[in-house]
């Protein structure tokens, strides 16, 4: 089985059929990109991927594991938890937490986990599913040592910041950032569990068009034959040159998958056609209004 | 009647209003948010019965709340009708404090009302908070719990100070109230002296108020401050 396999997944709210048997797969290292319209189901699917939303029926396994079958309201409490940590979520509109730095930002989630684990060690309610890979990751060959955990996870936070180019930033507030850098820590936060799988919602529609860029560059240096990633996008040009499959959704079905170059060059039905033509048009017209701008 | 032993008095009165305070505080900011929780709750018959437990204290007269404080333990039972007078000179309260039983009423009465107007700030604030900083804990492994402390409630301090100071500073004034079931307060202290045609003491225990009124607001003004570090 693929690393990532996502198998018949149905999801309805209220008589409105949000997704529609979608299935797809990929393999570690992979990128693959969701395109669609607005209303396609493109979010609703991620946000069932990442528990946010319990699908109606279907299964989604990732590396080996079954991530749930069937709607996950059955999942206790703790079993969500471990099965979300391999996942990571950047958000359209970033949800930094306002009231902390982007430093705490990023170390706040490894640093109660780590704390939680070490606490629960031994114990009956001791969960090594969710906890080890996490310290494994934070203290791979140093050891554990109580009194340095700050500082080795503060170490590893900064880390992170700096890879998404954020070094001279750790210390101030979400507020005092642009938008860019702003889901720059965002993603940075989300890599601080090292998820196996990291997906993204729109990572820059909430963004001006000249910030984008940044962004886009951060996401593409993430991928690592590591982990997978899916990002759902309007940035057609960027899925095509990040991903490996691109996945066609038109009202809460795949209408088209398959590699960037059968996706962009050759599409197949006549919804992707539309929406490929529709979506040039809209650049081209961005593109003029971009020349306008009088800053 | 000298200056001195009015001053004296009311500061004795004062003592009382300032308990009553603190008191009330303590015991209503955890009950409130015990009670927003459960006007929040998703299953509705919970949610039903305390909405209208906060409609209740909220449309009625504080005043009245208190007579029925009072009142209702002898309404119960014929044993009950001296209910809070056996408790008059029970332990710490015949310290400086006549009618302790009063008190100790008083003390109910406001608890459970200013609970019932904090359980609703609490609720602004709680639901005020965007659901995407929930969504944000969850994504992270964070349980419900660790949610709540780290993100949810810190953000809801800063939601709620400007209402809060507010209510906080309409409760110094509340405490007046007390007197009808014969608590000793500075306005009850005041007043005693009319009886000996001094109505002076009454326009004096205002500056007692005025005074304590102004630190809140400086203390508030402060916490603002404090505060302003992040937007949410």
């Amino acid at each position: 089985m693929a690393f990532f396999t996502l198998r018949n997944v149905n999801k309805s709210f209220g008589s409105f059929k949000a997704l529609n048997d979608v299935s797809f797969s990929a393999e570690k290292g992979e990128v693959v990109s969701i395109i669609g319209s607005s209303g396609s189901g493109k979010t609703t699917l991620l946000r069932c991927i990442n528990f946010l939303e319990s699908v109606d029926s279907g299964e989604f396994f990732l590396d080996g594991e079954t991530m749930f079958s069937g709607p996950i309201d059955k999942l206790t409490e703790d079993e969500k938890r471990a099965k979300r940590l391999s996942i990571g979520l950047v958000f359209q509109s970033f949800n930094l937490f306002p009231h902390y730095s982007i430093l705490r930002n990023v170390t706040l989630a490894p640093e109660l986990l780590i704390r939680e684990s070490l606490k629960r060690k031994g114990k009956k309610k001791d969960n090594p599913k969710i906890y080890d890979g996490i310290v494994e990751y934070y203290f791979q060959g140093v050891g554990v040592d109580e009194k340095k955990i700050n500082e080795i996870i503060q170490k590893k936070g900064a880390e992170l910041l700096t890879k998404v180019g954020l070094e001279s930033k750790i210390n101030v507030y979400p507020h005092q950032l642009s938008g860019g850098q702003q889901q720059r820590a965002a993603i940075a936060r989300a890599i601080a569990l090292n998820p196996s799988l990291l997906c993204f919602d729109e990572p820059t529609s909430a963004l001006d068009p000249e910030l984008t860029g940044e962004v886009l560059r951060v996401i593409k240096a993430l991928k690592s034959k590591d982990r997978a990633m899916i990002i759902v996008t309007h940035e057609m040009e960027f899925a095509k040159s990040v991903s490996d499959k691109v996945v066609f959704m038109s009202q809460g079905e795949i209408v088209e998958a398959g590699t960037p170059q059968e996706i962009f060059e050759d599409p197949k039905t006549t919804a992707l056609k539309n929406f490929l033509s529709a979506t040039k048009k809209k650049e081209g017209d961005e593109d003029v209004r971009r020349e306008e701008r009088p800053d | 009647m000298t200056f001195m032993t009015v001053t004296q008095s009311l500061l004795q009165g004062f003592g009382v209003t300032l308990l009553l305070f603190v008191l009330t505080l303590i015991f209503s900011l955890p009950l409130g948010l015990l009670i927003s929780t459960f006007t929040m709750s998703k299953c509705t018959p919970i949610r039903v019965f305390f909405k209208v437990i906060v409609w209740i204290v909220r449309g009625v007269p504080l005043m009245l709340q208190l007579f029925i404080v009072y009142y209702l333990p002898g309404m119960i039972s014929k044993a009950g009708s001296n209910f809070w007078g056996t408790l008059d000179n029970s332990f710490y309260f015949d310290y400086g404090i006549k009618n302790g039983g009063s008190f100790l009423a008083t003390v109910v009465a406001f608890a459970f009302n200013y609970a019932c107007y904090f359980s609703e700030i609490f609720r602004g604030g709680i639901e005020g908070i965007p659901q995407g900083q929930i969504e944000a804990g969850q994504v992270l492994g964070m349980t419900n719990r660790q949610i709540f402390f780290k993100i949810t409630f810190m953000q809801v301090v800063k939601r709620i100070l400007a209402p809060m100071s507010n209510e906080i500073i309409t409760l110094v004034k509340d405490t007046a109230l007390a007197r009808v079931i014969g608590v000793v307060e500075i306005v009850m202290s005041a007043y005693i002296f009319t009886s000996k045609a001094l109505i002076w003491p009454l326009f004096y225990s205002g500056a007692f108020y005025l005074l304590f009124v102004g630190l809140l607001t400086l203390l508030f003004n402060y916490l603002e401050k404090k505060f302003s570090y992040y937007r949410v």
